[in-house]
């Protein structure tokens, strides 16, 4: 079982917003996005979810072009939380959380009490449970996010794919949300910005302008050097005296103080 | 907490009953009111001599005239009530637009040029059908539209006003390039009748327009409740829909053909009503919240109720003379059209 990207190229119009990139999720792992605003992280995840087409090179999964696949088969074997995500229909909590049953519904199939029972505890894993009846628009960015990362839990994929799940989220449900992530046992791609928890993931991966820079265990990629180059700034490892874990902190470089920028 | 009016599961049941037995109800009121005014009781009996052979002593005239005319004029309103309500309801949900109907997006327009093509300049020779030219115009208007709405820049998410815009300037074409075939081709009295054809009118529906009417409004229904979990995954749009397990283009091609094809047909039969297919939605929505499975039934009935009442307005409210049902629906629509733009645009961030 994997997920692979080979020669994989996405154009919009003329430009290309994704180059040539091959790699392979393994099964099981918990594999990190990390890059620069306009990196293209969101792009290659909606290729990876099979939501764009590629321009060239392919997604495989299994061995197989995830373009052969079809929709419902795909939706079974990944679920998706993008980026920006919203309705102005007076959908609960509930109802959004009930539609991650959707792949596995025909269309008279009732919704079982299998299908309750999945959506209670993946109301329950993401700490919304208490909002469920509660209508969408009223609810706050983060707890919206949640309540997304829930309807993607329902879905019970191999694969969960989370475009900067920790979004909106207060310092709490962020790492909640990371420990149930790595709780689960599937395998999860998320695009993050905070460095420091990209360094929980399994393995990383750094984009910079369209193209995968490196791939690799967080230690080894997230040097001083590389992130410097790649997202200007410097940064620092301190070593927690708690823990002994290293955490990095960064500085706008020199050059580059914020009265400055103004 | 109940967030929709009818949520609650105990009130579900009979609400199906009730929302069947006031549509019964309807089509009996339209079936009996009219230039003479006819019992209710009468109606009943008419109905039970043409339907179940009984035997009541009538006068043939009465009966002729509710059996003849009325009732088929009703459920002939109620058809197209249930077909442009249900067709409004896809627009907007695949469109993920509260403002969109196939009247304003200029369907209704491309259907009437299509089927006065046909009717009054003679394309295709007599061997295509009214409905079917009506049927080409709807789908040329609707590809126009969204075309035009594309070019525009309405890919992202602010796409909602280009579409509007799109379909008025489509309207207006379809609309202009009606009036040019009518001054080419038709006389005088043809051009008065068709004019009037145009603003909506039930005044020629016989038993065969029932016959066209209602089963593809009644197939289309089916249609769309088959859909019901595809639409309610567009929720979150398109790209939600596709990791939901949806089939986006394909669900589109068969909902909004389904929705065209219900369109023109109502319009080859009664001509262009508009706002039926804006309002209905939005006070289903009200009443059954925003799950398909029943909002389109919702849709349906309620779609149906309000243009045999409408049907019925048209008739009594001058006496001795008839307005175009057009013109009722636009009057209750106009206001409702103003106030979900309100709403919606206070709603919007
Ligand atoms: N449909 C599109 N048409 C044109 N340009 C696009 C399109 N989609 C994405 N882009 C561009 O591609 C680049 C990558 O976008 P993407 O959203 O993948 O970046 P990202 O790494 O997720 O950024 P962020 O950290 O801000 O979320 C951006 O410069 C964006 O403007
Ligand atoms: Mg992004």
């Amino acid at each position: 079982m994997s997920l692979a990207a080979n020669n994989l190229t996405w154009c919009a119009g003329r430009t290309t917003i994704i180059e040539d990139i091959t790699f392979e999720v393994r099964k099981g792992e918990i594999f990190g996005l990390v890059g620069p605003n306009g990196s293209g992280k969101s792009t290659l995840l909606l290729l990876l979810a099979g939501l764009r087409k590629p321009t060239r090179g392919k997604v495989t999964f299994n061995g197989v072009n995830l373009a052969h696949i079809n929709r419902r088969e795909t939706a079974q074997q990944i679920a998706l939380v993008a980026q920006q995500l919203d309705t102005t229909d007076r959908l609960s909590v509930r109802e959004t959380v009930e539609l991650g049953r959707t792949p596995w519904l025909g269309p008279i199939t009732p919704f079982g009490e299998a299908d309750r029972k999945i959506v209670e505890d993946a109301l329950v894993e993401t700490g919304v449970a208490h909002l469920a009846e509660r209508q969408w628009q009223t609810l706050s960015g983060g707890e919206r996010q949640r309540a997304h990362i829930a309807r993607a839990l329902a879905q019970k994929a191999d694969y969960l794919i989370l475009d900067e799940p920790t979004n909106h989220l207060d310092i709490h449900h962020q790492l909640a949300i990371l420990a149930l992530i790595k709780r689960l046992p599937i395998t999860v791609i998320l695009a993050l910005h905070d460095l420091n928890q990209a360094m929980g993931c399994d393995r990383i991966g750094i984009m910079e302008g369209g193209r995968l820079e490196i791939v690799g265990s967080p230690e080894d990629t997230l040097t001083a050097e590389r992130i410097n180059r790649i997202f200007e700034v410097m940064a620092h490892p301190i070593i927690d005296p708690v823990d002994g874990k290293t955490i990095l902190k960064f500085a706008l470089p020199e050059e580059k103080k914020p009265t400055e920028l103004k | 907490m109940a967030r929709h009016l009818l949520d609650r599961r105990i009130v579900r049941l009979p609400v199906v009953a009730l929302g069947i037995s006031l549509l019964v109800i309807a089509l009996l009121v339209g079936a009996s009111i009219g230039e003479t005014n006819i019992p209710f009781a009468t109606v009943v009996q008419v109905l039970a001599i043409k339907m179940f052979g009984a035997d009541y002593p009538i006068d043939a005239i009465d009966q002729g005239i509710i059996w003849n005319y009325r009732f088929s004029r009703a459920i002939v309103a109620a058809s197209c009530g249930a077909g442009l309500g249900i067709s409004g309801l896809v627009l907007q949900t695949l469109l993920r637009n509260i403002l969109a109907d196939p009247y304003i997006l200029g369907i209704s327009a491309g259907a009437s040029t299509g089927a006065v093509a046909i009717a009054v300049a003679g394309v295709g020779g007599g061997a295509i059908s009214l409905s079917a030219g009506a049927f080409v115009g709807a789908l040329v208007a609707f590809v126009l539209v969204v075309g035009l709405s594309r070019a525009a820049g309405g890919f992202a998410s602010n796409a909602s006003g280009q579409i509007i815009l799109a379909g008025v300037a489509g309207s207006q074409l379809f609309n202009a390039l009606t009036s040019f075939i009518i001054a080419r081709s038709a006389n005088a009295e043809q051009a008065r009748g068709i004019m009037f054809w145009l603003l909506g009118n039930l005044s020629g529906v016989r038993w065969p327009d029932v016959w066209l009417a209602t089963p593809v409004a009644f197939v289309v229904f089916i249609i769309i409740v088959f859909h019901a979990r595809a639409l309610d995954a567009f929720a979150f749009g398109a790209d939600a829909a596709s990791s939901l397990g949806i089939s986006v283009r394909r669900t589109q091609i068969i909902l909004i053909g389904a929705a065209a094809l219900v369109t023109a047909i109502m319009v080859s039969i009664v001509g262009a009503i508009g706002f039926v297919g804006l309002v209905v939605p939005h006070a289903a929505r009200y009443l059954v919240g925003p799950r398909h499975g029943r909002l389109t039934p919702a849709t349906a009935l309620i779609g149906a109720i309000f243009l045999i009442l409408a049907d019925i307005v048209s008739r009594i409210v001058i006496p001795g003379q008839v307005m175009p049902i057009g013109v009722v629906t636009a009057l209750v629509g106009s206001p409702a059209f103003a106030m979900i733009l309100v709403r919606g645009s206070r709603g919007a961030k």
